[in-house]
């Protein structure tokens, strides 16, 4: 017995891993940002590899010692399966592909719009790519966003991470979403999947007339804001950075940002900073229809208010508060009504539905879409602006209208 | 001959004894003195003594003098002021002698006696050295026994205080104590070590350290289940808490049982320090040996064979450090930590001021050169850095270095197996630790088995009670573990 023991734990030993199974790490290439596109009928992939400044470290000299990411090498190639494609890219590389720190996959717009989900179940089977991958979407081609040089980051290897992150901390104007909380949306009832969008805009440069016009050899800029909407797995809209923040206010997503109102004077604004924010869906049977209720709850502090109206001081935090909610009613309703047209449930109407009545969800399931688009929805928001950010003595000034010019 | 003949004889029977005991010796003095005998008539008396060993003053007073002076050799407890000891057998007599003990008989008696009048050269009472700390007393124990035990009587004065005396060895008989407090170890133990000690067969036990395979529970373990200590407070410490010390004459040190794996994280300063901060410090200690045994295996087994274990940024600065390394991690590992130990080895036995220069040579210019040479990476170095700190902070040599043998087989089956080696690894540790006892208490006391009453204790957050309640004995306990008190 004590010898089986001995034996079983040897075997283990030699049949789960050992001397033949390694990889040492410099064998191997990491991939960063994985793009897949839909060209000509095949799966267009590219992957970014990482490598580290040569030079540095063991290489020689202590200056090196301690660098991180510089150089990224694009790899593109196609091919009508995604695991051949990324096969073909790893007979290029001199070292061994590794998937295992792919950090974000973002679609080509093609890609989205033919069906994403076959692409899901490759990313879900292998086993290096990691669940909590972040996922996004472009409007062009994800392999001119990933050769894109920007100006912040020497390449784009790490920046659309930075981007994730900062959705959520900074400015929520864009939802962030994992590998696999995407594979959960996407088999989930009565629910739409976004996906936050990258673009790739050329940075507009003076020339020397005068004139401003894209310059293709300059640095471009990656914008991230918006969301792509999805019916099952294909694109079928995009949200607007105001409009996905109206379907983060109802997912509840909302929790850094600034948000901006206008006045009465539309040339004027308050801005808040938000502090939290709540949301809440609910679905009822009135006289044998479906009514779908928003409930929202805001809390921002005042940033700047560069008007004077009656009712909008420092103390009127009525005022303020009711320039808030206009403002997010407006962002709701701007968000419902993408989603009606398009019959994209990504506010999770359906979902809720789900969730207290199965078996109604159930009788209305086939038609779901159709009936969104028709469904009465209210939207109550509840604004507090509880600090108008003021702390010394307050600064004096009247709203007056510039002189005509002469 | 027999071999241990009586000394029960003639004053002229034992002196030829004695001459041929002591035909080689150098510097034994065989002095006839005349004395006055009663009736006003005159007798011989014998002096046997070790020149060197010898207190020539003392010698004078109360030997040479009173016997001179007509004492008779029946006067035991007379002027002689340390009590003459009669002596039966010549190999007693002997070892008298060599510890600096004067012989005498008187013609006409068949009665030789020793008296104590001894000079032994020892050295002074010093200052700790390798357990060296901040607060707490500074006197450390001597090679004398006789001064050892004063150390430890003075700090422990009262009947309570128990130092039983036995001989151990089988031809050069030295002196062993078994010290404890009454009441506080269970009886058992008490005689298991005296078991222990008779049965020492070996001669001549010039330290302590000598007996540990005897006393201890197994002869080769892994971990240290002895504690050795070299300070007459913290040997009192455990000794107040139910621990048993052995000492023998010539070892300037304590050896205390049981000692369960904790002990060794506790250091010298532990007793005096602020207790809260103990706490922090013994789970750093903790800590440190979780770093010490290890890390190079870990950093092996993440570079290659678990590559997506680390976040990506530190993976590529890793790669970036690696690129052209020349040996693979197991072996650059294996390498670098054997250059450690040959630093380490280096510099111990190095005079103190040559001491610094290795380290500056090892540590520096090598590690500098290692890495700029592309030999070696910085991480590599870094690790083996951070091993070596973490095993200099724990607090006992003897697990310090079962950290570094540990960390050893570690490598190799990590090197091999990559994590599940070193899984495998602690297995084997975890093992052995939970196999281990001193003096019956499991090693792993009071963890496991668990004794939450002395947890806090071993993490040194309970405050110590205010007074003992009364000289009322524990009650006889069953289970050894129970006997467990934190020292």
């Amino acid at each position: 017995m004590r010898h089986s023991k001995l034996v079983a734990v040897l075997l283990m030993a030699f049949v789960l891993s050992g001397c033949w199974s390694r990889r040492e790490l410099t064998e191997v290439s990491f991939a960063g940002i994985m793009g897949i596109d839909w060209v000509d009928g095949q799966y267009l992939v590219t992957i970014n590899v990482l490598s580290p400044r040569r030079g540095g470290g063991g290489g020689g000299g202590s200056e090196g010692v301690g660098t991180n990411v510089s150089g990224v090498w694009t790899v593109s190639q196609q091919a009508a399966a995604l695991d051949e494609a990324v096969g073909r890219i790893d007979q290029i590389l001199s070292r061994s592909l590794t998937l295992a720190h792919v950090r974000s996959i973002i679609y080509g717009e093609e890609m989205a719009r033919h069906g994403i989900g076959p692409t899901v179940d490759y990313l879900l089977r292998s086993v290096e790519v990691r669940p909590t991958v972040w996922m996004g979407v472009t409007n062009g081609l994800a392999r001119d966003l990933m050769t894109a040089r920007t100006r912040q980051e020497g390449a784009l290897s790490e920046g659309p991470l930075g981007y994730h992150d900062a959705a959520k901390r900074r400015s929520s104007v864009s939802p962030s979403i994992h590998l696999a909380e995407m594979a959960n949306i996407l088999q989930e009832e009565g629910i739409s999947l976004t996906l936050p969008v990258f673009r790739l805009a050329n940075r507009e440069t003076p020339k020397p007339d005068g004139e401003k016009s894209p310059d293709p050899e300059a640095p471009k800029e990656i914008i991230f804001g918006g969301s792509g909407v999805f019916r099952d797995d294909k694109l079928v809209a995009w949200l607007s950075p105001d409009e996905t923040m109206g379907q983060l206010w109802v997912k509840g997503h909302i929790v850094h940002g600034v948000i901006s109102a206008p006045c009465k004077d539309p040339d004027r604004r308050a801005v808040f900073r938000l502090r939290k924010g709540k949301g809440d869906v609910k679905i009822k049977l009135v006289q044998g229809k479906l009514v779908g209720e928003v409930h929202i709850k805001a809390i921002a502090d005042l940033n700047e208010l560069n008007c004077r109206e009656p009712g909008l001081t420092e103390e009127g935090a009525v005022g303020l508060s009711d320039l808030l909610r206009k403002k997010v009613e407006q962002q709701i309703s701007a968000a419902l009504k993408v989603a009606q047209k398009n019959g994209a449930d990504f506010l999770g109407f359906g979902q809720e539905l789900y969730r207290r009545d199965p078996k109604m969800f159930r009788k209305h399931q086939a038609t779901w879409a159709k009936e969104l688009t028709t469904m009465p929805i209210t939207i109550h928001v509840d604004a507090k602006v509880p600090r108008q950010g003021q702390m010394g003595p307050r600064f004096h000034w009247s709203q007056t209208t510039p002189p005509p010019p002469p | 001959m027999p071999d241990n003949p009586s000394l029960n004889q003639s004053l002229e029977a034992n002196k030829k004894l004695l001459k041929q005991a002591f035909a080689t010796h150098r510097g034994m003095i065989f002095r006839e003195l005349t004395i006055p005998a009663p009736g006003g008539q005159t007798r011989t008396a014998l002096l046997v003594f070790a020149e060197a060993e010898t207190d020539n003053m003392r010698l004078d007073t109360f030997v040479v003098r009173p016997l001179l002076e007509g004492d008779s050799p029946g006067y035991i407890g007379g002027s002689l002021a340390p009590s003459p000891v009669p002596m039966k057998k010549l190999n007693d007599a002997i070892g008298f002698v060599t510890r600096g003990k004067v012989l005498f008989q008187v013609e006409g008696t068949t009665e030789m006696f020793a008296v104590e009048v001894s000079n032994l050269p020892h050295r002074q009472i010093g200052m700790p050295e390798t357990e060296s700390g901040i607060n707490g007393p500074k006197e450390a124990f001597t090679e004398h026994l006789i001064i050892n035990l004063t150390q430890m009587r003075r700090r422990l004065p009262g009947k309570f205080l128990k130092i039983e005396s036995l001989f151990i060895g089988t031809e050069a008989k030295l002196e062993a104590v078994i010290i404890y407090v009454e009441g506080k170890p269970t009886q058992t133990m008490i005689d298991t070590i005296r078991q222990r000690l008779n049965k020492v067969t070996q001669d001549g036990v010039q330290d302590v350290t000598e007996l540990a395979e005897a006393v201890a529970d197994a002869p080769l373990t892994l971990f240290p289940s002895i504690m050795l200590s070299e300070r007459p407070d913290l040997v009192c410490h455990y000794l107040m808490g139910g621990r048993i010390a052995v000492m023998v004459e010539n070892s300037p040190r304590a050896l205390v049982v049981p000692a369960v794996a904790n002990d060794f994280f506790t250091s010298s300063d532990d007793w005096y320090e602020w207790r809260p901060f103990v706490a922090f410090l013994r789970a750093l200690r903790y800590l440190a040996f979780l770093i010490a045994v290890p890390l190079p295996a870990l950093y092996v087994s993440v570079t290659t064979y678990h590559l997506q274990a680390l976040p990506t940024q530190l993976t590529l600065s890793l790669l970036a450090q690696r690129e052209g390394a020349p040996l693979p991690p197991p072996i650059e590992a294996l390498v670098m930590t054997l250059i450690f130990e040959i630093l380490r080895e280096a510099g111990i036995r190095l005079p103190r001021t040559i001491g610094p220069t290795v380290s500056i040579v090892g540590g520096l210019v090598i590690g500098e050169a290692a890495i700029r040479s592309g030999i070696t990476s910085p991480a590599m170095v870094l690790v083996v850095s951070a091993t070596a700190v973490a095993t200099f902070s724990l607090p006992s040599t003897t697990l310090a270095n079962a950290a570094t043998y540990t960390r050893f087989v570690v490598l190799a089956l990590a090197s091999t197996f990559g994590f599940f080696g070193l899984l495998l690894g602690y297995l084997l540790v975890i093992t052995i630790l939970a196999s281990t006892t001193s003096l019956g208490v499991p090693y792993e006391t009071p963890f496991f088995p668990l004794r939450p009453k002395f947890l806090p204790v071993s993490f040194g957050v309970q405050p110590r009670p205010p007074k003992s309640t009364g000289g009322t004995p524990s009650p006889k306990k069953t289970n050894q573990a129970e006997d467990y008190q934190e020292g």
